[in-house]
């Protein structure tokens, strides 16, 4: 991830709108994936909920809207008082994994 | 790289140190040829109980003469300068890989050395540190870290009629994307001899030998079990990651294909040559395969699971 304009960084996620990564080689089993980066010789393998989120980054959703589409698309935890700010934090920690493994990057 | 073996550990009867000939200023040793499945091998051994093992091993695979392109393993002696004492060294293809102090350790380090020569020149495949055994033209590969039980979990198979590929590489054909045998001689832990026994497999336990970490050793010439035990090529009908476990119950569960895609890949001792076709070999192998973790219990009752399993993705008459 470069860093630059604050759009540009993840640490200010209400604006950075996320997009995957071009070039990686990408297996879908069901709804996990397994992604081979040939820059970095390197393999991730994506879980359900990171799969999901790694294809919410089209460049067009930030960290809020991700949010969204993964409340819409999964069941919520009963047993949290606020559901959507616990999936907020998940997403969020999930963006940033995905930054650092290089999977996704910023809309130019 | 050099490695050597802790001098002192060593437990060997006489009768067996007896069995190891020696010859350091006798004529130079002969060198015997061998193809083992892909495997090309040249075996010259100052230590003639040493070539007499390994052709016992590998008598049915032994050729007249050199292929060309083999492995060519030699096992030296040498003095230590400062010392005065032996040291055995086993060298391939020029390079000294192993030295050791101790005869009864030379043979599982030519073992050791050809398994070297085979993860880093034999390169037309792609190779997962794996056991393979197969059923009616479909295998199971158990990939794995050393001693989590993929050889005993295989020569328990073997010992209810499962055909043998090999206890160490699965060796994908990118072309074909099928398993290539590679039916090497098992390397069996003392700690598996006996429960091996009971299943009634020919475990030679006068021929003790010791490797390094894994302790005593012993080498099953999967022959010895059947003379029709080696398989064909066959396809990939099952993945299956065997781990220890305390319980004498064993347990089978699933594993993602993703997941199976990603753990494959750091089994293989080559993906770094193969990289996105590898990727999408493996893939593609994994996209027509069962997967599973199994926590291996007592031996009998895990191989009656894995055939169950087997019989349920495979839909073969186990």
């Amino acid at each position: 991830m470069s860093a630059g304009s604050r759009k540009d960084s993840p640490g200010d996620q209400r604006r950075w709108m996320p997009i995957r990564r071009e070039g990686l080689c990408c297996r879908t089993f069901d709804d996990e994936a397994v992604l081979y980066d040939p820059a970095h010789h390197a393999v991730h393998y994506l879980n359900r909920t990171a799969w999901f989120i790694w294809n919410c980054c089209n460049g067009h959703r930030d960290v809020e809207d991700i949010t969204l589409e993964v409340a819409a698309g999964f069941e919520p935890n009963a047993q949290q008082d606020n559901p959507l700010a616990a999936i907020r934090d998940d997403v969020r920690a999930t963006l940033s994994r995905l930054t650092e493994n290089g999977l996704i990057e910023s809309a130019p | 790289m050099t490695r050597l073996a802790p001098p002192n550990v060593t437990d060997v009867s006489d009768s067996q140190r007896s069995r190891v000939g020696f010859c350091l200023f006798g004529p130079k040793p002969e060198v015997r040829h061998y193809r083992i499945g892909p495997v090309p091998v040249s075996l010259a051994s100052i230590l003639t109980g040493v070539a007499t093992d390994f052709h016992e091993l590998y008598r049915a695979y032994s050729i007249e003469e050199p292929t060309g392109n083999e492995f060519a393993i030699e096992v030296i002696v040498k003095r230590s300068a400062r010392s005065l004492r032996r040291y055995y060294h086993v060298v391939a293809n020029g390079e000294r890989l192993f030295a050791m102090r101790s005869e009864n350790e030379v043979l599982p380090h030519v073992e050791w050395a050809i398994n070297t020569m085979v993860a880093t020149r034999l390169s037309e495949y792609l190779q997962i540190h794996a056991s393979v055994v197969a059923r009616d033209g479909v295998a199971i590969i158990c990939p794995g870290q050393p001693g989590q039980g993929k050889t005993t979990l295989a020569a328990a198979l073997l010992s209810r009629g499962w055909s043998y590929l090999s206890d160490e590489f699965a060796l994908l054909d990118p072309e074909t994307r099928l398993l290539e045998p590679y039916p090497k001689a098992l390397c069996i832990k003392a700690g598996s001899f006996e429960v091996l026994r009971r299943l009634r497999l020919p475990i030679d336990t006068d021929r003790v030998y010791y490797k390094g970490e894994k302790g005593q050793v012993t080498l099953l010439n999967p022959l010895r079990i059947r003379p029709d035990v080696v398989a064909d090529r066959c396809r990939v009908g099952m993945v299956v990651f065997p781990e220890i476990n305390r319980s004498t119950t064993p347990v089978i569960e699933r594993v993602s294909r993703a997941q199976t895609v990603f753990e494959l890949t750091r089994c293989a001792f080559n993906f770094g040559r193969f990289r996105a076709t590898g990727f999408n070999l493996l893939a593609d192998v994994v996209e027509r395969a069962g997967c599973y973790r199994l926590r291996c219990g007592h031996l009998a009752t895990t191989c009656d699971l894995v055939e169950a399993f087997f019989t349920r993705e495979v839909g073969s008459g186990v």
